[in-house]
């Protein structure tokens, strides 16, 4: 296929000039199988989209959605100028970017590692094994931390006792809190998150490691030449859409975890919003947090997408 | 195959970390595990961490077989997990195949769509008066539909689907086989390791799921198991807050144990049964064949 | 094309917000006319919900539960209980209303100062009640005026809430302790201070190893460290709170006051001391709970029932028994602290309420019967009381000497049960449970001496409607506070605290809203 074929080609295909007609004639087998899942979205994702105007409103239960009073941006307003506002947004995003840093790393790491383990037993075992933590709700693992951490029965401070130091109160010092939470939070997902790097591993061609090993590659350079570019789609698809997710700092881990020591470390825009919204059943607040929030997602998508193009020539859409 | 000295190095060092790690994660479960099994008296003289219960009782556990609800709250969540994951994985897939076709046109307004959605929502109150209309309160499907597809899910798969080679495809295109066809017969079949993680996630979420099934399933003999579970484990914390007159059936920790691990028990036989998709290679046969 | 593709799909989206908008809105209930007198018997179907029940078991088929047959009989109601789920019984309940599916009654814990409560009332999802309330006279001494201050808007009374029981709360010391130490049982905050020190220093349990304190606490993220009532009842004030008094005809807010500062100042030098479970503010229940079983310390604050023993609900005395068998848990009378001698605080002016809906009133003669049961079933005098609250006479009860003796909850599992969905009715208080409790004279006297203790009653800010500001006020106190105990923060900078609460967090504001309230309800002139 010589290069101008292709462009023509691609250009017919993309209908420049081409009627309705025959776009459907040729792509109406793909169209038809979208059907179903668009009208999914349709029906169930914008359908209720309306809910958005919440935030916009004063709402009335009777009144529903569309017939409550216009409120403008004054919900907006509540959250931008609480005491709070200027903590929470840079907690939320440190807390983020930590998880994003340390969270996705070793993620990929235990999935090439595992991927080189030629006991096949073993491997089975340890996939199982690691993503247990997974399934554990925040409130026991909040246990099982203070087991370990707490000032007085802890047994990481009963270690550090009798090596004659002072105990470290691990989850009430502003300058651990956040050690902990990244930490715990890694250790209950790692097995997890390396699944989908496992998945991508398993589709690469064993050839091109023959290939390799013939030509005298080694293991890290097999790693790195075969194996990472293999997975790099979904490591750029993911590291995406967990940019988009930048303001969900982990609501139910910290809402569980923290307490009123550190706050000033620990206290997100999910928290706030619990406070002062959801528990005041000022709906419009909890709604217009979640618009900002979107918002600030959406743009970081946006441009993470783009950029994502220029380097590797490939992005979400 | 002949490994070098350094690749042998690697293996070793590689298994003693994954063991390492192994054991962090294996040791809170133990734990759960292990109280699950001690009875409270047991656990009121030794009140600490111990991995092997010092004595052992099956009363929690025959004490949740037992309560009339439960077993039927399993079977309710299996149901649900099964019929679930299946339209996930028929919907995520019709719709992840189009989408990958980067000629497709129209493509990227779809997808933009598709992703707007990722980020914004109506909210509870509009998708409740949805599913009110729709006539599903109480039924299994307020608890499968409205996360029928996960958008996370789907751009993973058209991911996929995106890398894998073209020219199988063009071969059969070019031998006449129809998109539907070359769907079924090439595609899926190489994408084994892919449905298989997202069938995962899908099942994973229909079996912890709580949130859906807890706003429009009233009807108690539906409710899956986290929903009744959250309920006859009632948190003690909130009973102890207001004057009860301790009727109630507060739990110890045993039950509480137990019950986490009746409702983690079937995620853990499923993970091996995936597992076998995730052999290597299977791109190799279609390629020779 | 791609821009007659993103048309197409924006009219399909556009669509289906019709569709999904078209069908949506709540139908507006119409409200009937009060009943007609000579209107013929009949059954009504009523839907109760019960925000916040007592327990959580399966709600009993009909052909099993005798009080919703005696209820059908006796006021034509046939009363279906739909327990709210235990996580997110706010989220449903507001979906449910919004989506227009109301239940006729709803039994919660409701008052002025929820937001929930004040919308319901304010949109209309409930109806007045006043008339009834004059009509069925029991219920008017449900509560006193300051009582159903709490449950009005705009003069129309919203609710019937009763007044809380005394809690049962006591403090508790370990009696095997202060002999092992030759102490003398504390009877002010100082000497309490003294024994919680010993308790952490001179070994008590004698086993040689460092491992108890004098008193420890859990940590919640809507309170500092709650647990402590009645250690902090004689400094009339609680840290990490802020109650609004009335002195001198001002309204104080106790988070700055000078009291507070001896209060703080009192646990930083117990902190200090290291007489306090450094686990204190991270503790969960089940921590806090292990703490006393475990003997990790020898003062606490619990129920009267902390000596109870048979399994089957509270099984913590059981618990400790077995954890130690020499443990010897004593009751403390109430302690003598700067604002003088109190055991514990003034219960809340509200507990349970019950509310009806729109829906309740759909049918003449509906609310009204409604009404009728309530007020009997709120009455100790009669027969529907003693029916819901003790369940089937000579099988749940007997009666002996025209008083109640219970037999549960040692009777009858089976409905020992869903027999709490009916028990909301009763207002909590100590003759009740005196009824309770009378077939076991041990438990009888220790929750005789836990609700004869003098108690304070200073604090009114129940009436007032939760200000905006109030969380993040109230969460900067939290902070606050926390840090001064520890001594992170000199007790220096308490009046830059104070200032920064009452200007950048709005305190000047909720401060005014106390006193416009309270001079609304004749608390202050």
């Amino acid at each position: 296929m010589s290069d101008v074929s292709v462009k023509t080609r691609s250009n017919a295909a993309r209908g420049d000039g081409m009627s309705i007609k025959l776009i459907l004639r040729k792509w109406w087998p793909l169209y038809l199988m979208m059907i179903p899942g668009i009208a999914w979205y349709l029906i169930f994702r914008y359908g209720p989209m309306y809910g958005i105007l919440i935030a916009f409103k004063d709402f009335n239960v009777f009144d529903g959605i569309l017939g409550s009073p216009w409120a403008g941006f004054k919900h907006f307003e509540v959250l931008f100028h609480n005491p709070q506002f200027v903590r929470i947004m840079k907690n939320t995003l440190v807390i983020s970017f930590l998880k994003l840093l340390f969270g996705m790393p070793p993620d990929i790491i235990l999935a090439l590692l595992l991927n080189e383990v030629r006991i096949a037993w073993f491997k089975r075992m340890v996939q199982n094994v690691t993503y247990l933590p997974h399934f554990l709700s925040w409130v026991i693992i909040y246990g099982v931390l203070l087991s370990f951490l707490a000032p007085g029965s802890g047994l990481v401070n009963q270690m550090i006792r009798s090596l004659g130091a002072d105990p470290i109160a691990f989850m009430q010092e502003p300058s651990w809190f956040r050690t902990v939470l990244v930490a715990s939070n890694v250790w209950r997902d790692i097995g997890w998150g390396a699944i989908i790097y496992l998945a991508a591993l398993a589709g690469i061609s064993p050839e091109l490691y023959e290939a390799a090993r013939v030509d005298g590659a080694n293991k890290w350079q097999q790693i790195w030449h075969i194996s990472l570019p293999g997975i790099s789609h979904v490591i750029a698809l993911l590291l995406i859409l967990r940019l988009g997710q930048i303001m969900n700092a982990g609501f139910e881990q910290v809402y569980i975890l923290y307490n009123a020591r550190v706050y000033e470390v620990a206290d997100i825009v999910d928290t706030w919003v619990f406070r002062n919204g959801v528990e005041q059943f000022r709906f419009s607040i909890s709604t217009a947090a979640g618009v900002f929030k979107s918002v600030v997602g959406l743009v970081l998508v946006v441009v993470s997408n783009r950029l994502a193009k220029r380097w590797s020539g490939q992005g979400i859409w | 195959m002949i490994q070098s000295r350094g690749e042998k190095i690697f293996g070793v060092v590689n298994i003693i970390f994954l063991t390492l790690l192994s054991v962090a994660t294996l040791f809170p479960v133990m734990y759960i595990v292990s109280v699950s099994l001690t009875p409270l008296e047991a656990l009121a003289r030794h009140g600490g961490f111990r991995i092997i219960p010092a004595e052992v009782t099956l009363d929690a556990y025959r004490f949740l077989l037992n309560t009339p609800l439960i077993p039927r709250a399993f079977l309710n969540s299996v149901i649900i997990t099964v019929l679930g994951t299946t339209a996930n994985l028929l919907l995520t897939t019709l719709l992840a195949y189009p989408l990958s076709k980067k000629l497709l046109p129209g493509r990227t307004p779809v997808l933009g769509a598709v992703l707007f959605t990722m980020l914004f929502g109506g909210g509870l109150v509009p998708t409740y008066i949805l599913i009110k209309n729709l006539g599903l309160i109480d039924s299994y499907w307020s608890a499968i539909l409205p996360g029928a597809i996960s958008t996370y899910n789907l751009l993973v798969m058209k991911s996929f689907f995106e890398n894998m080679p073209e020219d199988i495809m063009e071969a059969a295109r070019i031998d006449g086989a129809g998109e539907m066809r070359i769907l079924w017969q090439i595609v899926l079949p190489l994408s084994k390791p892919v449905i298989a993680t997202l069938g995962l996630f899908y099942a994973v979420a229909h079996w912890n799921g709580f949130f859906d099934a807890m706003m429009f399933i009233n009807d108690v003999k539906l409710q899956p198991l986290q929903v009744v579970l959250r309920n006859v484990l009632m948190d003690a914390m909130r009973a102890e807050d207001f004057v009860t007159d301790q009727v109630v059936l507060l739990p110890g920790e045993t039950i509480k144990m137990a019950a986490i691990v009746v409702a983690m028990a079937p995620m853990l036989a499923v993970y091996p049964w995936i597992q076998k998709h995730f052999t290597k290679g299977v791109l190799l046969g279609s390629i020779k064949g | 094309m791609k821009r007659r593709f993103s048309l197409v799909l924006a009219l399909l989206m556009l669509l289906s917000f019709m569709t999904a908008c078209g069908g949506k809105k709540a139908e507006p209930v119409p409200a009937k006319a009060a009943d007609t007198p000579a209107a013929p018997p009949k059954t009504y179907k009523v839907t109760m919900w019960q925000h916040t029940p007592f327990t959580r078991v399966a709600v009993p088929d009909k052909s099993q539960d005798f009080i919703r047959q005696y209820i059908e009989e006796k006021y034509g109601l046939d009363i279906q209980i739909v327990p709210a789920p235990a996580d997110g019984a706010d989220a449903k309940l507001n979906a449910m209303i919004a989506g227009g599916d109301l239940p006729d009654l709803i039994q919660a814990r409701w008052n002025v100062a929820n937001n929930q409560y004040r919308q319901f009332m304010e949109q209309g999802v409930l109806i007045p009640l006043d008339d009834y309330i004059k009509e069925f006279k029991y219920l008017q001494s449900v509560q006193d005026d300051f009582g159903w201050a709490h449950m009005k808007s705009n003069g129309k009374t919203f609710g019937v809430a009763t007044r809380s029981g005394l809690n049962g709360d006591s403090l508790w010391i370990r009696k095997d302790w202060l002999e092992r130490l030759s102490l003398k049982m504390p009877t002010t905050v100082e000497e309490l201070a003294t024994v919680a020190k010993a308790f952490a220093t001179q070994d008590p349990d004698g086993n040689g190893k460092p491992d108890t304190y004098g008193f420890t606490a859990h940590g919640s993220p809507t309170d500092l460290v709650p647990r402590l009532e009645t250690i902090m009842a004689p400094f009339g004030v609680y840290p990490g709170r802020n109650y609004a008094y009335v002195e001198n005809n001002q309204v104080v807010f106790t988070a700055f006051s000078k009291e507070m500062k001896v209060a703080i100042q009192w646990l930083q030098d117990l902190v200090k001391a290291k007489a306090i479970d450094p686990d204190w503010m991270t503790n969960k229940f089940e921590n806090w709970r292990n703490a006393l079983i475990q003997g990790k310390v020898g003062i606490a604050h619990n129920r009267f029932e902390l000596l109870r023993e048979y399994s089957g609900s509270n099984t913590m005395g059981k618990e400790i028994k077995e954890a130690n068998p020499k443990a010897n848990w004593v009751q403390l009378p109430a302690l003598k602290g700067p604002a003088g001698t109190f055991g514990n605080w003034a219960p809340a002016p509200t507990s349970i309420s019950m509310h009806i809906t729109r829906k309740g009133n759909d049918e003449p003669g509906k609310a009204r019967a409604i009404m009728k049961f309530m007020a009997d079933a709120m009455n100790p005098e009669t027969e529907t009381f003693n029916i819901l609250a003790w369940g089937k006479k000579d099988v749940h009860y007997d009666m002996k000497d025209g008083k109640v003796w219970s037999r549960l909850p040692a009777a009858l599992a089976p409905e020992a049960g869903w027999l709490g969905y009916y028990r909301v009715f009763r207002i909590p208080g100590d003759f009740v449970e005196d009824v309770f409790w009378r077939s076991e004279p041990a438990l009888r006297e220790a929750e005789r001496i836990a609700n004869n203790v003098p108690v304070l009653d200073k604090r009114r800010e129940s009436i007032v409607p939760t200000h905006d500001a109030a969380p993040d006020f109230n969460a900067y106190i939290r902070e606050m506070h926390a840090k001064f105990i520890l001594g992170t923060e000199p007790m220096a900078s308490w009046d830059k605290f104070t200032e920064t609460a009452m200007t950048k967090y709005r305190g000047k504001e909720i401060l005014d809203q106390h006193v416009a309230e309270f001079k609304k309800h004749g608390l202050i002139k």
